[in-house]
């Protein structure tokens, strides 16, 4: 496992030797962060995005239940893990410590077997809960975000675009032809050609904000926030491009001997009242105008 | 076992790296040699809200460098604070016990001279450059591993030209102020250059 992929515990805890302890204990297979105070614990909880938290409940200028009561408060941190590691070992601090969300609660004097098992167990319930997240927003077949994903951030991105009053634009792709690719090829290769095109709109859209998804059946939509119609365009004309350069034989197109796509956008501008549902409507009869005029080309709203 | 620590107990806990217990131990002496002094000054005023803080850190401290004794007198003071209960002989038990065990642990785990060299040849001044600005994000981001390049960089740094600032970047560490910590490390590094 390399740098990147180890996961990430923050230990925060206000005594030296703890943290010592701790941190040569994890440090074999995790990335270890300390913190020695409640806020040091916040701020590098939301900055590192820490996959657990060793926290000690006696602190000085906050205790453990009050860092995790901001912890779960906060949007960025609610998810976080955290074990309780304390020297308070009535029953009472460990109820209280459980029942405020903690998931679990180590009493001091620890013992390194029973510290590093706890956490490989909590580190692993982590990741396969990531994994399942993970997989709940991905389309098994192109591996692209699958719709879910992408109701949810673009309705993200709409409210954004309405607030900072930057520009918005959207995009479907559909392939040319499709029923009869996969009556003449079969589905096998139908779903090649779906993962082919799916890897040039992921290629194509490369920033962070951007995302390509699977729609349905042989669509893909494609959201690029913060971006006007002229430079969209750009990007969305690189994606029928490249699956040009893929040339993949389609001896029944009624379009070219190859697989091609049919693309229609529409860019929410500033100062414009228009819901998501009607920039996406509108995106939709550029897409039909595209197949209308021809297919195999790209038409834009307000730039046709 | 060793008078008041119980060395065996104590290595366990640190995984079984005896040299990492000492380390600890050293860092215990060197971060409260001063307790005792302090501890005294709050059972004489009154300040029982901070004899019982000190107790608790203690207590966690002493429990994994096996001196049990210790601990169990730093417990009984926390539970005097928390409880509301009388301190009267506890905190005069827990100080004394306290000034013995760091005698106990400064023994066990004396403080070595500083064998840093005064001139590093090139060579030196490369990997020490390379060893900082290795360890100048890791420090920044408070990362656990940033200890272990100090730890390199000590034989080159500690005692020569550059081992007060070396110092007072491992203090800084210590200390988690990190934007101190990593300002010495790109400092040390570019009067290296």
């Amino acid at each position: 496992m390399n740098a990147v992929d180890m996961q990430k515990v923050l230990v925060a805890d206000d005594d030296a030797i703890n943290r010592q302890v701790l941190g040569e204990l994890l440090k074999p297979e995790y990335t270890v962060l300390l913190a020695k105070n409640g806020e040091q614990a916040i701020e590098r909880a939301i900055k590192h995005q820490p996959d657990l938290i060793l926290l000690d409940v006696m602190m000085p200028d906050m205790d453990g239940y009050a860092v995790l009561e901001r912890l779960r408060a906060d949007p960025q941190t609610e998810q976080v893990a955290v074990i309780f590691i304390s020297g308070l070992g009535r029953p009472e601090d460990e109820a209280r410590g459980l029942m405020m969300g903690a998931a679990d609660y180590i009493a001091k004097p620890f013992n390194p077997t029973v510290v590093t098992a706890r956490v490989a167990t909590h580190l692993e319930l982590v990741r396969q809960r990531r994994m399942l997240e993970r997989l709940a927003h991905v389309d098994a077949l192109t591996e692209l975000a699958n719709r879910r994903r992408f109701d949810e951030a673009y309705d993200t991105e709409w409210r954004r675009a309405r607030r900072s009053g930057l520009p918005l634009s959207l995009a479907l792709l559909d392939i040319d032809c499709f029923k009869q690719y996969n009556d003449q090829y079969g589905h096998p290769a139908g779903d090649r050609a779906l993962r082919a095109v799916a890897r040039c709109a992921a290629a194509c859209l490369r920033r962070s904000a951007d995302l390509a998804a699977r729609y349905g059946g042989e669509e893909f939509v494609l959201l690029i926030p913060e971006t006007d119609a002229a430079h969209a365009q750009q990007a969305i004309q690189a994606i029928g491009e490249m699956v040009a350069e893929l040339a993949i034989p389609h001896e029944s197109s009624s379009v070219a001997r190859q697989l091609t796509v049919s693309i229609g956008g529409a860019t929410l501008s500033a100062g414009v009242t228009e819901s998501a549902a009607e920039l996406l409507e509108a995106v939709d009869a550029a897409l039909y105008r595209a197949k209308q005029g021809g297919r195999n080309r790209v038409c834009w709203r307000g730039y046709e | 076992m060793s008078g008041r620590i119980d060395v065996d107990a104590a290595i366990a806990c640190f995984g079984g790296k005896r040299d990492l217990m000492l380390r600890a131990a050293r860092a215990f002496v060197q971060a409260y040699a001063e307790l005792p002094r302090e501890c005294a000054g709050h059972a004489a005023a009154g300040r029982n809200m901070e004899l019982g803080h000190a107790a608790h850190t203690i207590k966690g401290a002493a429990q994994l460098l096996g001196a049990r004794a210790l601990a169990q007198r730093a417990g009984a003071v926390e539970n005097a604070v928390r409880d509301g209960g009388s301190l009267l002989g506890l905190a005069q038990s827990f100080i004394v016990e306290l000034e013995h065990t760091l005698q106990d642990l400064a023994e066990l785990a004396p403080v070595t001279a500083a064998g840093g060299r005064a001139e590093l040849d090139a060579g030196e001044r490369a990997k020490a450059q390379g060893l900082l600005a290795q360890a100048a994000p890791l420090l920044e981001a408070a990362d656990y591993e940033a200890g272990a390049l100090l730890d390199q960089l000590a034989p080159l740094l500690e005692g020569g030209r550059h081992g007060q600032r070396f110092a007072a970047l491992r203090t800084a560490f210590n200390d988690l102020d990190t934007d101190t910590a990593s300002a010495l490390a790109t400092a040390i590094a570019a009067d290296l250059a």
